[in-house]
């Protein structure tokens, strides 16, 4: 149970800042460890805090305590404030203004059962795996309950349950082997963990690896139009559009060690990519795992669009960065926990479905490959250059998919990725994932995703 | 106190096997850009962490702000879940100390003074724009308490400090220089990072551009404390076991140059994890991982060790052994002996994003960030971007060729592991880029 009265206290004491807020979250979460059959025990965690922001002259501090109590608001309140002004900033920092919301918003979810039925559920995936050299499986839930208030009049009581899976296989043959990991999440309670079907995908994994080692065949070299799945576009989605479409990077605010982005300011409306390109990020998808009504300092989430028909669009803002550019904020504000400063992140990123079929995109490919799931990846620190290493993959031949290819590389730019682009499938699904930034590191909850995109002439390796 | 409590409660409901750690920790954090302060950050937390095991059955819990009440609800609670749980196969329990516990490490507790901080970050911010035209940066500063006791007898205190300053300076939006100074106080902090990020940035300016291929490539500090962070995570006992590991199945075996010696320490007078003891209460001492090239250990806890019939090297993590410092040794060039050394290579002076294809093979790859520098006939002739390292571990450690006279310690984002390193050439690099 959250004491509200205590924040009202907190912003009492912070009457002379320019404007504070405060965040009060209380986590509980658990999670189980299955390494090769055997439980490596259980984890319960309770995550309960209270976070102070404040903007003092121009200069902000941030200040973050467990010690919940009256004596811990008063000192953490007081601290801010105090290192806020030991800044002497040449230019004053200010927040956009922005509409202050009242509203209590909860996900509902199923609870779980007792850690015995998880244990047996994990053993039973376990089972399925059980013909490979090595499986590790893990299984988190939590329950986050947050209070958010500022000097502004904002008051946002939240309750969100999420559930996560993770698994590594490596399976092994002749002397090889391969890997490959999943991730299945939402927001939401138990029914979560039953429609994910995790038995039926870890199978097919299995399948597909002993296949790979036994048949995958060298991928061929040059220029080919490659198909990617939306497992990977989602990935593609969201490292190369909704990174650098993050304001702060464009700000330099992340410099230092997340990195900046390739896309400046000025390059809003020009062209990125082809027509039937578009890359949205939503919040409000019901139930996914990156799903807010209201981001972290208390702004209406809404659904944005960053590549619009090809176009530079729009970019994720928080109400630091929305001030800078002079606009509103967008409400991508997100801390991971309550010992966190709201930083722009994504909510769920995906390419938005366009008209084609999986076989219609195949049916006039020549000479290609189409890649489905991957393991290795990178891309700098400006989002420019990228690899994504296929691990799933099948060569193209004459219209029909054919062989397995054996980690095909797709080294491209940014913008000659989204140019590329002549196809975008029509079925749209999603993937959980945890997108890490900031410092300290937060990981935050996200979906990536969307449709299958085809690409014309580009070189693999 | 409130960790006897916690552990006499905690026995007193049966449980067989009991850790209680106790931290209460004071960190603070300066974040700037666009060459000024943006925000300072400031964490006081007090955090109970417990371990329970009854019947090969374990729970560990952490409380936050505890106190006697909320420890014996915890303990309820895990009591409960230990009566459902299934028992770990292979458990060994958790050990008892037989060892001397080091106190050389140096603590300051002025470390995150106000003023001193904001003094090194301004300093910082003035030093890179002296070379650079825009700066960015952070200081990370704390200072720990740690109790623990055990069911095992043991009853111990530690505390820690450190400090950590990583800049980047650019010269253009595509130039860049990284630096890293780390330190358990600020006595011991070299102040001169801004200064080197800026050289670099200034360095890095009007690129040209190299074919992929092989290279023989010198990794600075940086770049190499990020490969050995990683290679020492997958020395845990538990990636090992895990299928995690490309050191798995090769104790006693080559796997690296002759001249590759990395020994993971827990109490390197200035390390940035160095402890007293691990989390079991084991006291902490170094473990040889890499011998003249021969992998010696894997890093263990009292119960993988048993796993592997040998005894816990001090790196509890009770459930995921875990590493604390790697010391890589020296060689005897300087980094102007090694350029020198290079007829046809590149010298890389920072990655990020290290990604593998597969962990129990070691093939990765990562991409080049800050300055990179084609060396021909011994002598830099220009910088390069928008390369990547693509190949495998076990071929980068065999192929290390020479190592610096020039320690440093690297601890930052992309480098979880503190590391004390020299810059190494390695033969033969894979290197690659975009196409298009």
């Amino acid at each position: 149970m959250i004491d509200e009265g205590l924040a009202e206290y907190g912003l009492r004491i912070a009457a002379g800042a320019d404007y504070a807020e405060i965040r009060m979250e209380s986590v509980e979460g658990d999670s189980i460890t299955l390494s090769n059959g055997v439980v490596e025990g259980s984890e319960i965690a309770e995550k309960k805090g209270i976070a102070v922001r404040v903007l003092v002259n121009g200069a902000m501090g941030f200040h973050a305590t467990n010690i919940t109590g009256r004596e811990g608001m008063k000192r953490a309140v007081e601290r801010a404030m105090k290192t806020a002004s030991l800044q002497k900033r040449k230019e004053r920092m200010e927040l956009s203004d922005e509409k202050a919301h009242r509203d209590r918003w909860e996900v509902n979810g199923r609870p779980s059962p007792d850690i015995d039925e998880k244990i047996s559920y994990l053993k039973s995936l376990d089972d399925t795996a059980k013909d490979t050299l090595s499986r590790l499986f893990f299984y988190g839930e939590e329950r986050a309950e947050k209070y958010y208030t500022n000097t502004d009049g904002a008051e946002i009581r939240s309750v969100i349950p999420r559930m996560f899976l993770y698994y590594l296989i490596t399976v092994g043959e002749g002397g090889q082997t391969e890997q490959m990991n999943r991730e299945f999440g939402n927001a939401g309670g138990w029914e979560f963990v039953e429609k994910w079907n995790v038995g039926e995908t870890l199978e097919s994994d299995m399948n597909f690896m002993k296949k790979l080692i036994k048949e995958g065949k060298k991928p061929p070299e040059g220029n080919l139009d490659i198909i990617v799945g939306p497992y990977i576009s989602g990935l593609i989605a969201h490292e190369s559009c909704g990174h650098p479409f993050e304001a702060d990077r464009i700000l330099g605010r992340e410099a230092a060690q997340a990195g900046k982005s390739f896309i400046r300011e000025d390059m809003l409306g020009e062209s990125i990519g082809s027509e039937c390109v578009s890359v949205v990020d939503d919040p409000t998808v019901p139930n996914s795992y990156g799903y807010y009504k209201y981001d972290d300092e208390g702004i209406k989430a809404e659904k944005r669009y960053l590549i619009k028909d090809g176009m530079i669009n729009e970019f994720l803002h928080n109400r630091e960065t929305a001030f800078y550019f002079d606009r509103m904020s967008n409400a991508a504000a997100r801390a991971s926990a309550y010992d966190r400063e709201p930083i722009v992140r994504m909510a769920n990123t995906y390419i938005q479905p366009g008209d084609f079929s999986l076989d219609e995109m195949v049916e006039d490919v020549k000479r290609g490959i189409y890649m489905v799931t991957f393991m290795e990846w990178n891309i700098d620190d400006r989002r420019y250059n990228q690899k994504y290493v296929g691990e799933e993959a099948y060569y193209i031949e004459n219209g029909e998919i054919g062989h397995v290819v054996k980690h095909p590389a797709l080294e491209i730019t940014t913008p000659a990725f989204y140019q590329s682009v002549d196809a975008v499938g029509r079925e749209l699904e999603f993937y959980p994932a945890t997108c890490g930034k900031g410092e300290p590191m937060q990981g935050v909850p996200v979906f990536t995703g969307g449709a299958a995109v085809r690409l014309r002439n580009v070189r693999v390796r | 106190m409130m960790i006897h409590y916690a552990v006499e409660t905690a026995e007193k409901a049966g449980m067989e096997d009991v850790v209680a750690r106790l931290t209460e920790r004071d960190e603070k954090q300066i974040k700037f850009y666009r060459s000024e302060i943006g925000v300072i950050k400031e964490w006081n937390t007090s955090t109970l962490e417990l371990f329970m095991a009854r019947g090969k059955k374990i729970v560990s819990m952490s409380i936050e702000n505890p106190d006697n009440n909320k420890i014996k609800k915890a303990i309820e609670r895990g009591d409960g879940i230990v009566r459902l749980m299934a028992p770990k196969e292979g458990y060994g329990g958790i050990g008892q100390n037989d060892r001397p516990y080091a106190e050389s490490k140096k603590y300051d507790g002025g470390v995150d003074d106000d003023g001193r901080i904001v003094a090194l970050a301004n300093r910082t911010i003035d030093d890179a724009l002296s070379h650079a035209g825009e700066a960015a940066g952070i200081i990370y500063a704390g200072k720990e308490n740690v109790k623990l006791c055990s069911s095992k007898g043991i009853d111990e205190d530690d505390r820690n400090s450190w400090i950590s300053l990583s800049v980047r300076a650019f010269a253009s939006e595509n130039a860049s220089g990284h630096a890293v100074r780390c330190s358990r106080s600020m006595e011991g902090l070299k102040k001169d990072a801004g200064k080197e990020a800026g050289k670099t940035a200034e360095m890095s300016l009007h690129p040209g551009k190299i074919e992929r291929g092989k290279y023989d490539v010198i990794l600075s500090h940086l770049t190499f404390a990020n490969l050995i962070s990683y290679m020492a995570e997958f020395s845990s006992a538990f990636y090992v076991d895990s299928g995690m590991s490309f050191l798995a199945g090769n104790i006693g075996k080559d796997i690296g140059s002759d001249k590759l010696t990395v020994t993971d320490s827990g109490i390197h007078p200035d390390g940035i994890a160095s402890r007293k003891f691990d989390d079991e209460g084991i006291a902490t001492g170094e473990t040889d991982i890499i011998r003249d090239g021969k992998l010696k250990s894997y890093l263990h806890n009292t119960s993988t060790a048993a796993g592997h019939r040998t005894s816990t090297t001090g790196n509890a993590g009770i459930i995921y052994p875990t590493p604390w410092n790697e010391v890589v040794n020296a060689g005897e060039l300087s980094l102007e002996d090694m350029i020198g050394d290079v007829k046809r290579g590149v010298y890389v002076t920072n990655v990020w994003y290290t990604r593998f294809q597969n962990y129990m093979t070691g093939e990765f790859s990562t991409i080049a960030r800050d300055g990179a520098f084609f060396i021909e006939n011994g002598e830099i002739k220009h910088a390069v971007e928008g390369i990547r390292i693509s190949d495998s571990m076990p071929r980068i450690l065999k192929n290390v060729e020479c190592l610096s006279n020039d320690v440093r310690q690297i601890y930052w984002w992309e480098v979880e592991v503190p590391v004390f390193t020299p810059e190494a050439l390695v033969k033969d690099v894979n290197i690659t880029k975009s196409f298009m």
